[in-house]
Order: C-alpha cells, then sequence, then structure tokens
C-alpha cells in the first residue's frame, strides 16, 4: 500500500513538470511595445524571439543608420540582402494590387508633415506638390537583388514591417515545435494555433473614439491588424492630421473612415493592407475585399457606424451598444 | 507511520494541491505579479497581492523620470516628465493584455494577472 503512494505521488510530480508552461516577455523596439507569448517548455525561445526582432530593426529600420533601407535613401541604390529583399518585393506587390492606396514611397512628405520627428506641422501647397512629383512607387527599380529609387525618393516600410516580423516570430516558433503562441506588436496581434484546451485567443479591439472597446475578436491562427487616424495625429485650428497619407494629395488620407482591421492569415499583407484600406474608404474598400479571397475587414467610420465583412461575422461579436452591419460578398 | 496516516496525508496533499491549482486558475482578480523593466533590464518584480504601499523613481541618463506608485495592490506611473505623459494617463494598470509604457523612458510595467481578454488590437 504504501509503495503504490509513493508511486501515486512521483506520478504526481512527473505530471506536474510535463505540463506547458507560458512564458511571456514585453519589451520596446521599432518605437513601440512588444508582447511576445507561448505555451512551450524552453524560455529561451523569448530571447531569441527579441534578438529576431532587433535583427529585422537593424535591416528595415529608415532611421538607423547602417539599415539596408537607410543606405539606399541615402545614395539612391544598392544591394538588398535576402530578408530585405523579401520584405521589399512583398511591399510593392501590394502597392501594385492596391493601386497605390498604399505607397512606401511617401517618406519625405511624411517627413514634410513632422510626423518622423514629432515637429508637427501642415505644410505649404507647393512644397507638397514638388516632394510628390518625386514620389510613386512604380518609380522604385528591383531587379534581381539591386534596388534603385529616383533622387528625391525616399522609401519607408514602416506600413508592412511589424506584419513581416510577426511572422517571422511565428514561423521561428513553428519551427521549434510551438504549436500555441501571440505577438502582439504595437497592437497588432498575430496567433499561432489556439490556446492550451482549444481555445481561441480572445482579442479586444480598441474603440477608435475613446474609452472601451468596440467588440471581442476570436482568433485561431489568424491575425488582426489596424491603421486608423487615432493613432498617430496632431490638431490644429481644430482640425485633425492624421499620420496616413493620401498619395494624390499628399494630406492625410480623408476617406470618411477612422480605423481599418484587417484579418487573415498572412501578417505582412494584412498589415500593408490595412493602411490601404484606410485610404480608400469604405466603399472602395469593400469593392477590393470582394474582389479578392485572402482577407477580411472590419471598418469603423467617423459617425461609428461599424462594417464587419461576412467571412468574420461570426468570430466578431460587439461590445453592448455597437450595432454592427455586415457586408455580404 | 501508518499506512493510514499516509493515505490521510496523500489526500490532504492533493486538497491543497487542488485548491492551489483553482486559485491560481481563477481570472480577473486583483493582485498579481508586477515586473518593472527599464531600458531593457529588470529593475524589480512586485507581488501586488501582499499590499505593500510604496513609491519609487526610476531616472534615466537622458533627465527623465518616472515615478511609480504601487497602492492596494495596483500599480501606475504618477507622474513623469516625459512629452507625451502617456505612462501617466494610462492610469493603473490591471492585466497582461494591457502594460504601462513610457516610450521615451524605455519603462515597460507588465502585470501578471490573468483575465478574460489574450491582448488588445489596434
Amino acid at each position: 500500500m504504501k509503495r503504490i503512494l509513493y508511486v501515486l505521488l512521483a506520478l504526481c510530480l512527473l505530471t506536474g513538470c510535463r505540463r506547458e508552461e507560458k512564458f511571456q516577455k514585453t519589451f520596446l523596439a521599432m518605437d513601440t511595445v512588444m508582447t511576445v507569448t507561448y505555451y512551450g517548455r524552453d524560455e529561451s525561445l523569448l530571447e531569441k524571439a527579441q534578438a529576431l526582432v532587433n535583427d529585422l530593426e537593424n535591416r528595415l529600420s529608415t532611421t538607423k543608420e547602417g539599415s539596408d533601407i537607410f543606405r539606399i535613401n541615402a545614395v539612391g541604390s544598392g544591394n538588398i540582402s535576402g530578408e530585405t529583399g523579401k520584405i521589399m518585393e512583398k511591399a510593392l506587390s501590394i502597392c501594385e494590387r492596391t493601386n497605390g492606396a498604399l505607397d512606401i514611397s511617401l517618406y519625405p512628405v511624411l517627413k514634410a508633415w513632422g510626423f518622423t520627428t514629432g515637429s508637427h506641422q501642415i505644410p505649404d501647397e507647393d512644397a507638397l506638390q514638388r516632394l510628390l512629383s518625386n514620389t510613386g512607387y512604380e518609380k522604385i527599380r528591383l531587379e534581381q537583388e539591386r534596388l534603385s529609387i529616383p533622387v528625391g525618393m525616399e522609401l519607408d516600410l514602416g506600413s508592412i514591417a511589424k506584419g513581416y516580423t510577426g511572422d517571422a516570430i511565428l514561423a521561428m516558433l513553428k519551427e521549434a515545435g510551438i504549436t500555441s503562441a501571440m505577438v502582439d506588436l504595437g497592437g497588432n496581434i498575430q496567433t499561432l494555433g489556439e490556446k492550451p484546451g482549444n481555445t481561441p485567443w480572445k482579442i479586444a479591439l480598441k474603440n477608435p473614439s475613446g474609452e472601451g472597446y468596440l467588440g471581442y475578436l476570436s482568433l485561431a491562427g489568424q491575425t488582426a491588424i489596424t491603421s486608423g487616424s487615432y493613432e498617430r495625429f496632431f490638431e490644429e485650428n481644430g482640425r485633425r492630421y492624421w499620420h496616413i497619407l493620401d498619395r494624390e494629395t499628399g494630406f492625410p488620407a480623408d476617406s470618411g473612415l477612422v480605423s481599418v482591421t484587417v484579418v487573415g492569415e498572412d501578417g505582412a499583407l494584412c498589415d500593408g493592407l490595412s493602411t490601404a484600406l484606410f485610404v480608400m474608404g469604405k466603399e472602395k474598400g469593400l469593392a477590393f475585399w470582394r474582389s479578392s479571397q485572402d482577407f477580411e475587414a472590419i471598418f469603423v467610420e467617423e459617425n461609428g457606424n461599424v462594417t464587419v465583412t461576412s467571412g468574420i461575422s461570426n468570430i466578431f461579436s460587439p461590445e453592448n451598444g455597437v450595432t454592427l452591419e455586415v457586408a455580404e460578398r | 507511520m501508518k499506512t493510514r496516516s499516509w493515505a490521510i496525508l496523500f489526500a490532504l496533499l492533493a486538497g491543497v494541491s487542488m485548491g492551489a491549482w483553482f486559485f491560481l486558475n481563477r481570472g480577473g482578480q486583483a493582485g498579481g505579479i508586477a515586473t518593472v523593466t527599464f531600458q531593457g533590464r529588470v529593475l524589480k518584480t512586485i507581488d501586488l497581492s501582499k499590499m505593500k504601499n510604496e513609491e519609487f523613481t526610476v531616472t534615466g541618463e537622458n533627465g527623465l523620470y518616472n515615478i511609480v506608485e504601487v497602492q492596494d495592490g495596483r500599480i501606475r506611473v504618477r507622474e513623469a516628465n516625459c512629452p507625451d505623459q502617456i505612462c501617466v494617463h494610462r492610469g493603473w494598470g490591471s492585466s497582461t493584455a494591457e502594460p504601462i509604457i513610457c516610450l521615451p523612458n524605455g519603462l515597460v510595467i507588465t502585470i501578471d494577472r490573468e483575465t478574460a481578454i489574450d491582448g488588445i488590437a489596434g
């Protein structure tokens, strides 16, 4: 009898050791807050994830001297290494697919507005037109590994770099045998599988107009990335100016939306499309969605109306008092 | 010890560990463990459930400071001289899903307390 009890006790301890643990780390990178969470047995993957982020930031940053992008912006052309080449190809394909609603060549215009430094100002019309004459993703040349841009243009991968980074972290974790993980890169949520016990990740969606949440998304392996006018903006003479620019005017994209959340499998694509759909506005954005198969979206208009595409209406539950319109294909 | 005493001891142990398991897995309660990270290094870990009130200041080489206040099992940045004041406006921290951050000064306060939400998008 005694022996059986010892065996039972030993079994308890053993199974206790074998249970998967939750590992989590929050750190600052790419000018934002990042949290990596996963269930597993190897704590060192947290360090590995952070190292991966630092490496990508050192290649893709617009402001870090020595990054691939910094170098190209400074001298106009050069060879880009594997990872930078891949993300550049991806970025250009989204620019093309959205017909310039996403344009990664607008950095000089963003600078003129002061969004890069925080010394905000409204640029004068002539200056804007001059800057715009040098921009346009169509003028970017990428042949093999050689990238070149015209004089007066500067590239900025800020609209897809975080989504791409999230994809890279989750791929690394998956490779290491992890089946349940979530990364939060400054409010961009990307998930791998579900939580232990086969429950989806429950993600609250910030209300663009301030307090509280719009609703809750249940994610299982998908990504949810938002672009909104409430994220970075300044006010002057009672008007609000935000950081998402329309390449036609050089002014903040004013399409009647306050935010767009894109849900899908591909983080880099969701990231780029969230900016593009914000620029397009709801009607054009919905038409674009109808002609695509690889993402879903939630549009929030200035008047507070919320429209969710039919493919995710079953995983989005609105907060009390929020009314939804479901867009059908 | 007799076999029966062992059995009772074992039953007691099982009961306590089950109790502990339920206690640790319940959600949305006050307390939790707060981890204060300053410029990439863990500065201190605070057991908020101990309800020991304290206040401390972190100062960076750039001259920016944050005054962190722990009160009645809660934690917040009470005062700071950073330009955006986002850390101060954030108020009392409550869950893992929403850390308290001061980007300009590199301060991160995470709170390990489970809630119904795993993350916040937007």
